[in-house]
């Protein structure tokens, strides 16, 4: 439920309100009604016990702002009680109607309302509204707990012992205001104070003159109160430099006309001064800052008013009212950023804990963000273009690189001493090919590019060529490939080479290197050619000897023997001594003929020609064993019988030498020698449990037996493989091809 | 009684004409040939009941002689006369069905008895 005095709700005040102002009274009646009917609502839903508040001001909330901010403060702290709160408002109206008989008229008009219904709490909020409620000594009134704001200086006397009061008492300075002041224009001289006509003027202007007193004797105090407002207003204009005006309240003019004091008396004044305005309260502040109120120590009546709404709900809560002790409200310096602007007051020398209200926030407070953001903007774009830059640097450098090293390769290309070409591995076609590849080939760049192996016919061995590109895609790479190429001109010349697999504009290439060896294939054909005459000289003596021995020098021992046996048989009479020296001679003979026989059989052995290479090699490995009175194990199998001649030496000469080194140098006791014949080939193994030893040291060492070796295997396009390791033994294998005979083995064996 | 028939192949003239005297007046000598190769046609032609020959000689040598010899179903006996004092001659004249083998230092002594021996279907061996 909700209570307003007829004032409140009448016709318009006859004070002449601008319309601005007029909207903003409505606001605060609106926002007033609207917290009556929430508080309501929620307690009713609640559904409390209810106390009544009465709040009793001075002027109104639509003649006074500030007392409108007085009991929106109230309405808000009494809020806080757990009760269900039934408020009565009810306002002097001293600004509109001071007469004693419209305020008789309200006394009793009051007391008629409220002596059957008596309030719990009464606030009064200004001095006039808690003198009211003292001198109504009514009896409903007596126990009634009194709580006051609003009110400056000393409680008002009347209050009875048995009055129940507490409250806040305001702390009007104006003595502050004006030492601040001369803080901020020390130049300061004159001093205009303003005022109204109205009972509430006075009270202000005397409490500030009182308070200047002592200012009297260093400054120039003029009191403009008693002056119509046109009048007043013009005075403002002209003030000297060294001038300041302290504002108090002008609620009626001498004309008698009525202003509400914050928000039509206030900003005329500011506005027609030609001097900073120094004000009372932060009310007049806030009304008159944007007009040239630069502000002072100021009473917050607000505060002052939530601390008497605390004071009333302790109250409604069972406190004592006086176990509630008055206090003081705390001034404030407070000024207007814009009017301390305007009259070129520097923040820095404001008064410690001043609130500057009305602050325009500078660019880059009013623009920290975008600016901040801006500036991130702008440092991610130089970063990024930064970063482009980089890129693009290291992308050149990169391309630099890239075309130095790709003219590196192009002049390598080119100059090569060895032939180099690219082909795509696809259809073997050629892409490229270098200044030596023209030269062993004899095609020109412009002839093969982008011919095919086909047309140009390159390799004398096509399958080889097929092979070989089968291979560079399979491995990635082909090393040291000898290859028969035919020139241009038909001349056919040997290559060495080897392959890369390598990508060309996402084609899969191949990349070749060539170089001509035919000279030295001619050497080596030239040396092995001579290497293997020799061998073929050499079998071709030891045959001769050989065969010398056994077919001559042999049968004439042997038919020296028969004579001396002929003659024995044809001389019976033969004396004994004489015919002991023919037997002795005859001995003799025979073992002549024996060592003559062994002789020729080292040099050529007879047993491989007549009774073949197993019965050869099998005796040679008895007569060796029994020579060095070693162990060789001999085995054969399948040997063909009719090996050509040169195959069969070469076996028994690789036999006789492997052996003859092993039991020279392996210290090996075991040797184990296999004949075997295999399909087209025949495998001869030499191998001992011995020492071992390294076998390419041995035949960089240019070890005749084993060059011997190798030359007589290759002489039958055989193989031979040493096979040897420190204390791991060795192992000769030698393989030949059963039927392959070459011109010159041919030969050997026709000497036999 | 009908004198055997020899045939004699040795390279050796000297060594020959040895052998022919020593048998001449035994037996009768059909051919004496110097050499493997003419000595097969000579047995082929002639079918001596003895062949008489040496194992090392050009063309052909006695081993492959008597192989083919026997390899021919020609059914003349075969005695090696020889200066291989060897047993791996020995076994590979035997091998091929031949059934003397004579040192030729051991010709007066042996020469006659292998061939003897030889027409009686027995071995013999100059030792």
């Amino acid at each position: 439920m909700l209570v307003l005095s007829a004032q409140l709700i009448g016709p318009p005040a006859r004070a002449g309100a601008s319309q601005q102002c007029g909207t903003c009274h409505l606001k605060t009646v609106a926002l007033l009604l609207a917290s009556c009917f929430l508080l309501q609502l929620t307690l009713s839903a609640q559904v409390k016990e209810v106390r009544r508040v009465l709040i009793l001001n001075d002027l109104g909330i639509i003649s006074s702002p500030g007392f409108a901010e007085v009991d929106q403060a109230l309405l808000a702290g009494l809020q806080k009680s757990p009760y269900h709160i039934e408020l009565y408002q009810e306002s002097l109206e001293l600004t509109l109607f001071p007469d004693e008989i419209s305020q008789r008229r309200f006394r009793e008009e009051f007391v008629q309302k409220y002596s059957d219904r008596k309030p719990d709490v009464i606030i009064a909020a200004g001095s006039d509204s808690l003198k009211f409620i003292a001198d109504l000594h009514e009896k409903f009134l007596r126990d009634t707990p009194v709580v006051f704001c609003a009110i400056l200086g000393e409680v008002p006397n009347g209050l009875g012992p048995d009055t129940h009061v507490t409250g806040v008492l305001g702390r009007l300075q104006p003595e502050e205001t004006l030492k601040a002041a001369l803080r901020l224009l020390p130049g300061t001289r004159h001093v205009v104070v303003t005022g109204g006509t109205g009972k509430f003027d006075y009270r202000w202007e005397a409490l500030a003159k009182e308070s200047f007193q002592k200012y009297e004797s260093k400054l120039d105090f003029t009191y403009l109160t008693e002056l119509t407002m046109p009048a007043l207003l013009e005075r403002l204009k002209n003030l000297s430099s060294d001038t300041i005006v302290y504002y108090t309240a002008i609620t009626q003019d001498a004309a008698g006309e009525r202003f509400i004091s914050s928000t039509q008396a206030l900003p005329l004044v500011a506005r027609a001064a030609n001097a900073p305005v120094f004000v009372m309260d932060d009310v007049d502040l806030r009304q008159a800052g944007g007009e040239g109120a630069v502000g002072g120590d100021l009473v917050n009546w607000a505060d002052d008013a939530s601390v008497a709404a605390g004071m009333g709900v302790r109250i409604l809560n069972g406190e004592w009212v006086q176990d509630i002790p008055v206090v003081r409200s705390n001034s404030e310096y407070m000024f207007d950023w814009r009017a301390l602007k305007r009259w070129g007051i520097k923040e820095s020398n404001l008064p410690p804990g001043s609130r500057v209200l009305n602050r325009q926030p500078g660019f880059w407070e009013e623009y920290k963000q975008y600016v901040l953001l801006g500036v991130f903007i702008l440092l991610a774009q130089t970063a990024a273009i930064l970063g482009l830059l980089w890129q693009r640097r290291r992308r050149r450098k990169t391309e630099a690189d890239l075309r130095k090293s790709e003219e590196k390769f192009s002049k390598t290309f080119r100059q090569s001493p060895l032939a180099i070409s690219i082909s795509s591995t696809k259809e073997d076609r050629y892409l490229e090919v270098n200044q030596t590849f023209e030269e062993l080939t004899g095609w020109r760049r412009d002839e093969v590019a982008g011919r095919s192996r086909s047309e140009i016919q390159l390799w004398v061995d096509s399958s080889q060529r097929s092979s070989f590109l089968k291979d560079v895609v399979a491995f990635g790479s082909v090393r040291d490939l000898e290859v028969k190429i035919r020139r241009k001109d038909g001349q056919i010349r040997t290559a060495l080479g080897s392959a890369e697999l390598i990508e060309v504009d996402g084609q899969k290439c191949c990349l070749s290197v060539w170089t001509d060896i035919s000279e030295r294939k001619q050497a080596e054909e030239a040396l092995a050619n001579v290497s293997h005459k020799l061998i073929e000289a050499q079998e071709k003596e030891r045959t001769r000897i050989a065969r010398e021995l056994h077919d001559d020098i042999n049968q004439r021992i042997a038919l020296a023997t028969l004579e001396i046996e002929q003659l024995k048989l044809n001389t019976p009479e033969l004396q004994n001594e004489l015919r002991a020296r023919m037997n002795a001679l005859g001995v003799r003979l025979q073992e002549t003929g024996i060592e003559v026989q062994a002789i020729s059989h080292r040099l050529h052995s007879s047993k491989l020609e007549i009774l073949g290479v197993v019965a050869a090699c099998r005796s040679f490995c008895r007569e060796i064993a029994e020579q060095h009175k070693m162990e060789v194990q001999f085995s054969s199998d399948a040997v063909p019988k009719n090996l050509p001649p040169d195959v069969s030496l070469t076996l028994f000469r690789v036999l006789q030498e492997s052996l003859q080194n092993a039991m020279k140098h392996s210290g090996a006791e075991l040797f184990e020698v296999q004949l075997r014949g295999t399909s087209g080939e025949v495998e001869l193994i030499v191998r001992d449990d011995g020492s071992g030893f390294d076998v390419d040291a041995a035949m960089s060492n240019q070890g005749l037996g084993l060059i011997s070796m190798r030359e007589r295997v290759s002489l039958v396009n055989g193989a031979i493989v040493i096979t040897s390791r420190p204390m791991g033994g060795t192992e000769v294998n030698v393989r030949v091809p059963a039927v392959a005979v070459s011109e010159g083995s041919k030969m050997i064996s026709g000497v036999a | 009684m009908e004198r055997a028939r020899v045939l004699l192949a040795e390279d050796n003239q000297e060594m020959r004409e040895r052998v022919e005297k020593l048998l001449g007046p035994l037996y009768e000598i059909v051919d004496s040939v110097g050499n493997g190769e003419e000595a097969i046609h000579s047995v082929l032609s002639l079918t001596p009941d003895v062949l008489v020959t040496d194992i090392s000689m050009p063309i052909l040598n006695g081993i492959q002689l008597a192989s083919h010899v026997r390899d021919s179903g020609c059914r003349a006996r075969v005695v090696f006369l020889t200066i291989h004092d060897d047993d791996d001659y020995v076994e590979s004249a035997f091998e091929t069905g031949a059934l003397g083998y004579v040192l030729k230092p051991r010709l007066d002594y042996d020469l006659i008895p292998a061939i003897q021996a030889a027409l009686l279907g027995e071995k013999f061996q100059s030792h």
